[in-house]
């Protein structure tokens, strides 16, 4: 019989065969022995020994199939047991450290802090950048399929895309049947929906029909466009409700088929909803209502809008046609897009010249939008809160270390006890993972209460629309906060398990060995130069912010309102148009809180007109390579209003009317340059060419910008608005508010629509939100480094605070014995001071260090400013010894007020 | 070798004599083998390769567990014995193979009753 062999269940598991071969093995060795013991068996029987074998191996059976079951069975049964294995210590650890964590509430508490501040940046980040970039367009069936359509020519050697094309090439994208299954055409379009006083602005979408099935979208409510209804401009005027629009204006009501919506003036169908979420191929703006492309463009704009090849205002998509490449899709569309040049008109020799190429990109947002300027600075502060996220896993890190030391003697009894080294480090992680994942519950909040304030104050209005957390958001989560506490786990558990540690049982040691202050003080410093380069950071980019705002435009555009009244779709003769700027202009200088109001031809920063000029006694007007010359048809109060200084002469008045003397007012980069020794003033410009009657100079101005905040000087003047030409009949109203520009747009609003009652919708924006957007990268710069930097800071004077309290904490005895031996209150907390000043000091030298080896990828992000300024240097390290000196005060002064009585009787 | 007729080996019953066989305490597989054959005085024949692969079955199933340790004669042989989940196994079957034994013994007596009336 068998011998008693006892099995133990847990030797049984630490038994377990290493691996795949190792079960071979076994398996092998287990049929070898048993068909080895029945041959001695029958040979002991009597039977001889070839016959023997043969029996056993018959009685078996087959032995290479049965080898090939049992370590099926047994590879099987091995897997499952680790798999099981894996779970249970996991959830042992777990339960260990959340027990070992109720007994320190405030460690847990700091770290879940540190953590969740870190993650919360990260999130929010990433929120940004899955919009912009990495999330899919909602709705839009097989999204890489469909084709951003886009022009490439190349012009003086250089090729450029444009992306936003005409209604002629589109048709020859319909031409180019062998690459699209579908071609379909989408124009966003600012739009006016009801009358009257009850007017409002829609954000509209034109479409052609096919651009619903293109993108493979189907309606919630109703039904899409169909192809009768777009195709010409007398077709009856159907719309389809964006869903938000829908919710807003109509409550969700799903009987609202049927009904009509006054869009610019005239009643649109509604025929039906688009589903939630869907804005087209892109993600970020929301779309109220889309209407078909020929209907939306009223008869007048029909001829030049789609017959027009180079009347660019439109977008093409196409949906590649099934097993062709887009590389063949691109050569037959670019062959299609030549044939219809050419049956155009357009001059073989300018096609051969420019070469005219389709370039197709899918409408994946990474592939459409990579090269935006948004997603450039998404993926730069992604970069950045990437940063913030390594300073807050340094300081856990620090925080695990200094506790780590605290728990030697724990430590060493387990190891000393037999814990394999492994299984205590996973342990030790494990708490770090179990932190981070509440930190990443704590992240999650934060992003949704500080998220949106991120995303208005960075972002364009589009991105702060409401984001909601969604699932892709807290997947994110989960990962950045597992990785989030890997990383800050892993050193302080590989320290804290060191062999060595295992001293501390017999000697009793209290502070950490050298190696791990060492390990400390790192990470400290490495917090430290982070800081550091955030602070830098912030200061450059601010200091960009301000002398580009300090920049003297030549204008206050921050005081001034731009005033429009939206006339498409009303039929007015251009006479009427201009009849009712003369009304709303009155009714501005009229209104109460006005201090000036002045009507104009162009509008600064958005559009500029250009004329000839001719001089008598020149062949030709001397002009800047900003080209021109520019002029501006202004009433007398122009100039007043827009804050433009005259600097010799006079402004123009009301008495520069239709029928008085020819005058100009010039500026001075014009004077300067035609009449460089003269008097401008009496000098005589031919203003619309050689033929045309003297006008005479009669101010000069200072030099106003034209279309840039950054730009050459331009040669500009300007003439009385009733001396302008003919054909410059469009009109713009300024309105400068006697109290602040920004606050007075509502008001203004209201005032003029109700003193001017026929006035269709009138929009008034601040002059300021032409020009900020050219401010918007370094105030995007300034702000996140601002916001991230000053995160940074809190998060690493954390830091500081805590190891230095710790440290003294765990160092009462030791700093007790000082005291006993004579040291003084001064010289303990010049010690404790001296650390947080040593660590701020290696901090700065080594932020310093990357901040100027990083200068050539900042400075051109920059304005007039040197990334080695040292005004941002001295700052950053002023700030950061502050904090460092903040942060040591408290711990300093628990040390300097050391009891040795009280600290040796401790313990 | 006896000529006897295969035996018909019901699926679970040669479950059931292994767990019976590994009861006693822990046992290798030829020992195994080797009580099924003697005990049943060579009426049950069982392919090893079948027994074998029932164990490790058994040992998948958590029924019985194995540990490689040193045979009478000094060599290394793996070790069978039941765990608590097979006891109880083999209580249960062991309860229903009997009742089930009962009642096709019942119905072959009352068979042979009836026909000699």
């Amino acid at each position: 019989m068998s011998r008693e062999i006892r099995v133990s269940g847990i030797r049984r598991l630490l038994n377990l065969p290493a691996s795949g071969r190792r079960v071979q093995r076994d398996v092998d060795d287990e049929i070898r022995f048993h068909i080895e013991s029945r041959t001695a068996e029958l040979v002991a029987g009597g039977m001889p020994l070839d016959a023997a074998r043969e029996t056993a191996a018959r009685e078996f059976g087959d032995v290479a199939a049965a080898r090939d079951e049992l370590s099926r069975v047994d590879l099987r049964r091995l897997s499952r047991q680790r798999r099981a294995t894996w779970w249970e210590t996991l959830a042992q650890d777990l339960a260990y450290s959340a027990r070992s964590l109720r007994h320190q509430p405030t460690f847990a508490a700091v770290i879940v802090l540190v953590l969740a501040l870190g993650i919360g940046a990260n999130v929010t980040m990433f929120g940004i950048v899955d919009r912009l970039l990495l999330r899919p367009p909602a709705h839009v069936a097989a999204p890489e399929r469909l084709m951003l359509v886009g022009m490439a020519r190349t012009v003086e050697g250089a090729e450029s895309v444009q992306r936003v094309l005409s209604y002629p090439i589109y048709r020859d994208m319909h031409a180019a049947a062998g690459a699209f299954e579908q071609v379909a055409v989408y124009a966003s379009a600012d739009m006016v929906f009801g009358r009257g006083s009850e007017a409002r602005e829609l954000q509209a979408m034109r479409v052609t029909a096919s651009y619903f099935p293109a993108l493979g979208v189907r309606p919630l409510v109703g039904r899409f466009f169909s192809s009768e209804e777009d195709g010409n401009p007398t077709a009856p005027a159907v719309v389809v409700l964006g869903y938000g629009f829908w919710q807003r204006q109509f409550q969700g009501n799903r009987s609202i088929v049927g009904r009509t919506l006054t869009i610019d003036q005239r009643e649109y169908t509604i025929v039906g909803v688009a589903p939630e979420g869907f804005t087209g191929v892109s993600n970020n703006v929301a779309v109220d209502a889309w209407v078909p492309l020929t209907t939306a463009v009223t008869a007048q704009e029909y001829q030049g809008w789609l017959t027009s090849r180079q009347a660019y205002w439109m977008r093409i998509v196409g949906r590649l046609r099934r097993g062709v490449t887009t590389e063949q899709a691109s050569g037959i569309a670019t062959a299609a897009l030549r044939a219809g040049a050419i049956r155009d008109g357009v001059p073989e020799a300018s096609i051969a010249a420019t070469r005219p190429t389709v370039r197709l990109v899918s409408v994946l947002p990474r592939e459409a939008r990579a090269d935006t300027a948004d997603a450039k600075v998404a993926v730069l502060l992604a970069a950045v809160s990437a940063l913030v996220l390594l300073i807050a896993c340094a300081n856990v890190a620090n925080l695990q270390l200094a506790r780590g030391i605290a728990r030697q003697r724990e430590v060493a009894v387990r190891i000393a006890l037999g814990i394999d080294r492994a299984r205590l480090v996973r342990q030790l992680v494990s708490e770090t993972v179990l932190l981070a994942l509440a930190s990443g519950v704590a992240a999650v909040l934060i992003t949704l209460w500080g998220g949106g304030i991120v995303r208005r104050v960075i972002f364009t209005s589009e991105f702060a629309a409401s984001h909601p957390i969604d699932w892709r958001l807290v997947g994110y989560t989960a990962v950045a906060a597992v990785v989030a506490g890997l990383l800050s786990g892993i050193i302080p558990a590989v320290q804290s398990s060191r062999p060595a540690v295992s001293d501390a049982l017999r000697t009793g040691v209290r502070a950490g060995g050298p190696a791990r202050s060492r390990t400390r003080s790192a990470l400290l410093i490495v917090q430290a130069a982070l800081t550091i380069v955030f602070l830098v950071g912030a200061a450059l980019f601010v200091n960009s912010l301000r002398r580009i705002q300090a920049m003297p435009l030549g204008m206050e555009p921050e005081r001034v309102l731009s005033v429009s009244a939206r006339t498409s779709g009303m039929q007015l003769t251009s006479d009427e148009r201009t009849r009712l700027y003369t009304r709303l202009h009155e009714a501005a200088l009229a209104s109460p809180g006005v201090e000036n109001a002045a009507l104009a031809v162009g509008l600064p920063f958005a559009t500029v007109w250009s004329l000839e000029v001719a001089v008598p006694g020149r062949d030709s007007v001397p002009l800047t390579r900003s080209g021109g010359p520019y002029f501006n048809a202004v009433t007398s109060e122009f100039f007043a209003t827009m804050g433009i200084r005259i600097l010799r002469g006079r402004a123009l008045t009301a008495a520069d009317r239709a029928n008085s003397a020819r005058v100009a007012v010039v500026n001075k980069t014009l004077a300067d340059l035609w009449w460089p020794n003269d008097d401008p003033i009496g000098k005589c410009m031919k203003v619309g060419g050689d033929t045309m009657p003297c006008a005479q100079v009669v101010g000069v101005t200072a030099d106003a910008r034209r279309q840039f905040i950054i730009e050459e000087p331009a040669v500009q003047f300007y003439v009385p608005l009733d001396h302008a030409p003919a054909w410059a009949d469009m009109r713009v109203l300024f309105v400068r508010p006697a109290g602040d520009a920004e606050q007075a747009v509502e008001s203004l609003r209201r005032e003029l629509q109700a003193r001017v009652a026929d006035a269709p919708f009138i929009v008034v924006e601040p002059l300021a939100d032409y020009v900020s957007p050219q401010m918007r990268s370094w105030r995007l710069g300034a702000t996140a480094f601002g916001v991230f930097g000053l995160l940074a800071v809190v998060v690493a004077a954390l830091g500081l605070y805590s190891v230095l309290a710790y440290d003294v904490s765990r160092r009462i005895r030791d700093l007790g014995v000082r005291v006993a031996l004579g040291a003084r209150a001064g010289d303990i907390a010049r010690m404790v001071m001296g650390r947080a000043v040593r660590v701020a000091a290696w901090g700065a030298l080594l932020g310093f260090a990357i901040v100027v080896s990083a200068a050539s990828v900042v400075t051109p992000l920059l304005f007039e400013t040197s990334a080695r300024e040292p005004v941002a240097f001295a700052f950053a390290a002023l700030v950061l010894f502050a904090v460092a000196l903040l942060a040591a005060v408290v711990p300093t002064r628990r040390a300097a007020r050391v009891d040795p009585i009280v600290a040796l009787r401790a313990d | 070798m006896p000529t006897a007729a295969e035996p018909m080996l019901l699926q679970g019953t040669l479950d059931l004599l292994v767990l019976r066989t590994v009861a006693w305490g822990p046992r290798h597989g030829y020992a195994v083998a080797r009580w099924i054959r003697e005990t049943s005085k060579d009426v049950i024949l069982v392919e090893d390769r079948a027994l074998y692969l029932a164990l490790h079955r058994l040992e998948e199933g958590g029924l019985i567990e194995s540990e490689w340790g040193l045979s009478e004669n000094n060599r290394r042989a793996k070790y069978y014995q039941l765990t608590a989940a097979g006891k109880r196994q083999l209580r249960s079957k062991e309860a229903d193979w009997t009742r089930y034994v009962e009642a096709v013994f019942r119905i072959l007596q009352s068979a042979e009753g009836s026909a000699r009336p």
